[in-house]
């Protein structure tokens, strides 16, 4: 893909009428001429609609405060960031910002803005709604959930306007890959929502009914309707400032309507009904059943591989857990031994979860990093086959024994048995912790599975820490070490098996600590991997966190409907929702081609 | 007649303050919050998920924001949403619409086909339309509701007949698990009508035919069918959220099964309550009718 910018496209429409020509040389007095950005490798065709099935109604359309996924689906089409991670290359590219600079080793970035970009309203996009914007996030008595992102080395960055057309982003601390912190923070238009702000009404702002004029942004469409329980449907932003390379403004799509389906299930449906066009977030068993059902009806069906979301078994290490309990001690003491841990995940059968559970549409994973992740997956990760062999081995070493029924003791004749909680509503993680049971009973282990509702087993593993181990998926919004600071840091409120330590508990984790701050300053791309594929190295050595598989992200489409390419991380379908188009003839309405 | 309602809403208003306090305390019991999903996303800070909690006084203590709750609902302001950031009452405005307009629809069509059943029943006791009755009310009372939504919402999918989500396919679903209650009380009501000594006596006085079962045998039966009548409405409306959510039908049964499972409990708080309050209602008008038609409740114990 390649994205040039080009100023010339209101001149070039008036050329011949001399006085609508006037009249455009004396508004361009007041303002700089368009500075769009140019996909010279996109040929579309404009016109039709999108209809698409969501799992859940999305909550609001105010980009601080929307954080589930519907809704973040819905908010990303609406408004644009400054700088935008491609789903697909998974690099950060320039969206409302030009190009960025950064200077004093990594402390400062100077952004230059596109001029002469309109809001959907109408008004015009400066350097002031992005200065605006960020005062938002960093508001501490808004506490939007971004601010996180946005508080580097434990300070908020600060964020001034240099002139009309350029920011300039200052850290505290050199920080490499800063420009991805603005990937999916919108930038809002000062002018609709200063008021709401100094009325302390802000998170108020936008809701899922909101009057369709009223909710501004950048993205490539705009609210046109909402229909309650129902439908939420957008149209064109006729200010958008991206074109293709017949210098048509994009999107090309009218409308893209979002319905609400409910469940995995209903939206498979709904596709297979022939009134979705597309389907993503879909199961390994949905999308077998999508292979056959679609095999005469020619629609897309793609897996596009393992996405970034790591599933893996750990254990509680967090000292008091359980309020002390004695018996829970003595687990605790079997947890604590690296070859305890090794053993477990030696024994293993990652390869058949991936089949058993994933129907082959996942990768084993030794690791937290998924093969997906381009950037930052480690090949040289060891990834030794499953071993009951090895694994008896690591146990025998570290004083367990095994009765003449074959059931597992410690050094002090106490049985092993533990229990694995995991999500009741994930069926994939049910049935990997029932394989995990079954590997695990032939070392003689006496394992529970512990199914809990999502929210319950959330409160009961990362608040209440009562818990012996747990199964967890992790997925980052973003493919860089960074966003996974709270997790590997071992002040980390989600270090997840033993969080917000006052000091590193192991020398390990220590290395890991100073690894992750080295990596998070370290501006040299190839250094900055070094360091952190040696943290990923430690990790596999220790194995605090079990790694088991990343499941493949499973998306389909009608026929017809081009440049459709699901990515690996969020939005995986909708990524690139102003380059989607209707071959001719095919699917207009979006509902027409699949049947 | 005053009086008497008015011990019936006193005992309505004291029903809804002991739902609303339930509903609370099994809020307050049930582990995380709306905000615990935010814990799976590496990126946020559990800090600044407690701040969250603290803005919106899930750290206080239940009797607190019971308390707080309840001087605002006696003012109208029912609390909001947590997770849509908006008032509870604005959002549930246009679902209430949806699942009344379902919900009434279903319960008209089950009253008026148990009722034809019944009437057929018994025009002609053990006779065919008897026979297929009490098979009907039979297979209908065992075929779960749940079982019934996803076959035919799987009917609809494949054969294009019903439109998945529309209106026809919830009334289908949710219509067939009003009869069978409905039908029996209906038919039993009118068959001891029928066989009651003061209809024999009519008959006996040459009075037959459509004055008989107009005069004497439907004001009869109309007794318990009017005690069932208010409390039916309520059945049904609370059978809608789950044949809603099932068939996709835009109403309160998905947002209120949502709110369950995202633990956005001042919407939990209000539905539940709304269906408390249909159903004291529907008892309250049942009561009304029964005190207007039968003058036994109207004589001096």
């Amino acid at each position: 893909m390649t994205i040039m910018h080009s100023r010339a496209e209101a001149g070039t429409l008036c050329a011949g009428i001399v006085l609508f020509g006037m009249t455009s040389l004396a508004a361009g007095l007041r303002t700089p001429a368009e500075e769009v950005a140019k996909y010279q490798d996109l040929h579309g065709r404009a016109g039709g609609s999108l209809v698409v099935y969501q799992r859940a109604e999305p909550k609001t359309l105010n980009p601080l405060f929307g954080f589930d996924l519907s809704s973040r689906e819905v908010i990303g089409l609406l408004q644009a960031d400054l700088v935008h991670i491609n789903r697909k290359t998974l690099e950060a590219e320039p969206a409302l910002a030009s190009g960025w600079k950064a200077s004093e080793g990594g402390r400062v970035y100077t952004l230059r803005l596109r001029r002469g970009l309109h809001f959907s309203d109408g008004e015009p996009f400066t350097a002031d709604d992005v200065v605006f914007s960020f005062g938002l996030y960093l508001d501490e008595k808004l506490n939007a959930p971004q601010r996180d992102l946005l508080v580097v080395g434990g300070e908020p960055i600060r964020v001034e306007a240099v002139d009309a057309g350029t920011v300039r982003v200052a850290l505290s601390r050199p920080y490499a890959a800063a420009e991805r912190l603005f990937d999916s923070i919108a930038i809002v238009p000062r002018h609709a929502v200063e008021k709401a702000y100094r009325e302390g009404t802000a998170d108020r702002l936008w809701p899922v009914d909101a009057k369709p004029g009223s909710v501004v942004g950048m993205g490539p469409y705009r609210l046109k309707a909402y229909v309650p329980g129902q439908s939420i449907v957008l149209e064109r932003n006729p200010f958008y400032w991206k074109v293709d390379a017949a210098g048509q403004r994009l999107p090309y799509l009218d409308t893209i309507e979002f319905r609400f389906a409910g469940t995995e299930d209903a939206q498979l449906l709904h596709f297979v009904n022939g009134d979705a066009a597309m389907v993503s977030g879909l199961g390994a068993r949905n999308f077998e059943y999508l292979k056959q059902e679609q095999r005469t009806r020619g629609a897309q069906l793609v897996d596009a591989g393992p996405g970034l979301e790591y599933n893996f078994l750990f254990f509680n290490l967090q000292p008091g857990a359980e309020g002390g309990d004695p018996a829970f001690r003595v687990r605790q003491g079997w947890f604590t031994q690296d070859a305890f841990r090794r053993a477990v995940s030696a024994a293993i059968d990652r390869e058949g979860i991936v089949r058993l559970v994933y129907g082959g549409r996942a990768a084993a994973i030794w690791g937290p990093v998924s093969p997906g992740d381009r950037r930052w997956w480690d090949a040289e990760i060891p990834r030794p086959a499953r071993s009951i062999e090895r694994a008896r081995q690591l146990l025998g070493s570290a004083g367990f024994h095994w009765s003449a029924e074959h059931e597992l003791f410690d050094s002090r004749g106490n049985r092993v048995e533990f229990s694995i909680v995991t999500s009741s509503s994930n069926a994939e993680r049910r049935q990997t912790a029932t394989v995990i049971q079954n590997d695990l009973s032939q070392l003689g282990m006496k394992v529970e599975v512990v199914p809990l509702e999502f929210r319950a087993m959330l409160d009961r593993v990362m608040r209440a820490h009562r818990f012996d181990a747990a199964i967890f998926g992790l997925a980052s919004g973003d493919a860089d070490p960074n966003a996974g600071m709270n997790v590997w840091l071992s002040s980390g409120g989600m270090h997840l098996w033993n969080a917000e330590q006052t000091s590193p508990a192991t020398d390990w984790e220590a290395e890991i600590d100073r690894l992750m701050e080295q990596q998070m300053s370290e501006m040299d791309a190839r250094r900055r991997k070094k360091l952190f594929d040696r943290a990923q190295a430690v990790l596999a050595e220790h194995v605090p966190l079990i790694c088991t598989v990343s499941p493949d992200i499973l998306a389909a489409a009608k026929a017809g409907l081009e440049n459709f390419s699901p990515a690996v991380i969020p939005p995986y379908t909708l990524w690139n929702a102003e380059r989607l188009y209707w071959m001719t003839g095919a699917g207009e309405a979006g509902v027409s081609s699949a049947r | 007649m005053i009086r008497f309602l008015a011990g019936r809403v006193a005992q309505a208003v004291l029903l809804l303050i002991v739902v609303s306090a339930g509903v609370f305390a099994l809020a307050a019991l049930a582990p995380g919050d709306y905000f615990a999903a935010l814990r799976s996303d590496p990126r946020v800070d559990p800090a600044a998920i407690e701040t969250l909690r603290t803005r919106y006084g899930l750290d206080r203590p239940v009797e607190v924001r019971y308390g707080v709750w309840l001087a605002g609902a006696v003012r109208g302001d029912f609390g909001v949403s947590l997770a849509y950031n908006m008032p509870v009452t604005e959002l549930l405005a246009p679902r209430v619409g949806k699942s009344l307009a379902l919900a009434s629809a279903a319960w008209a069509l089950g009253w008026v086909s148990a009722l034809v059943l019944a009437l057929g029943a018994a025009l002609r006791p053990g006779g065919l339309i008897d026979k297929l009755t009490s098979w009907l009310v039979s297979t209908l009372l065992v075929l779960p509701e749940l079982l019934l939504a996803s076959v035919l919402v799987l009917v609809a999918a494949r054969t294009g007949i019903l439109r998945l989500g529309g209106f026809g396919l919830a009334l289908l679903t949710l219509a067939p698990g009003v009869v069978p209650v409905l039908l029996r009380h209906a038919r039993a009501a009118l068959k001891e009508a029928a066989e009651a000594t003061f209809v024999e006596a009519a008959r006996a006085r040459g009075i037959a035919g459509r004055r008989l079962w107009v005069m004497y045998i439907f004001p009869a039966a109309a007794n318990p069918l009017i005690s069932l009548f208010g409390m039916s409405f309520a059945g049904v409306l609370s059978a809608s959220l789950v044949v809603e959510a099932v068939t996709g039908w835009p109403g309160i049964g998905p947002l209120f099964l949502d709110s369950i499972a995202g633990r956005d409990f001042y919407v939990v708080t209000v539905v539940t309550l709304l269906m408390a309050a249909l159903l004291a209602a529907g008892n309250l008008a049942a009561d009304a009718m029964l005190y207007a038609l039968d003058p036994r409740l109207r004589t001096p114990q």
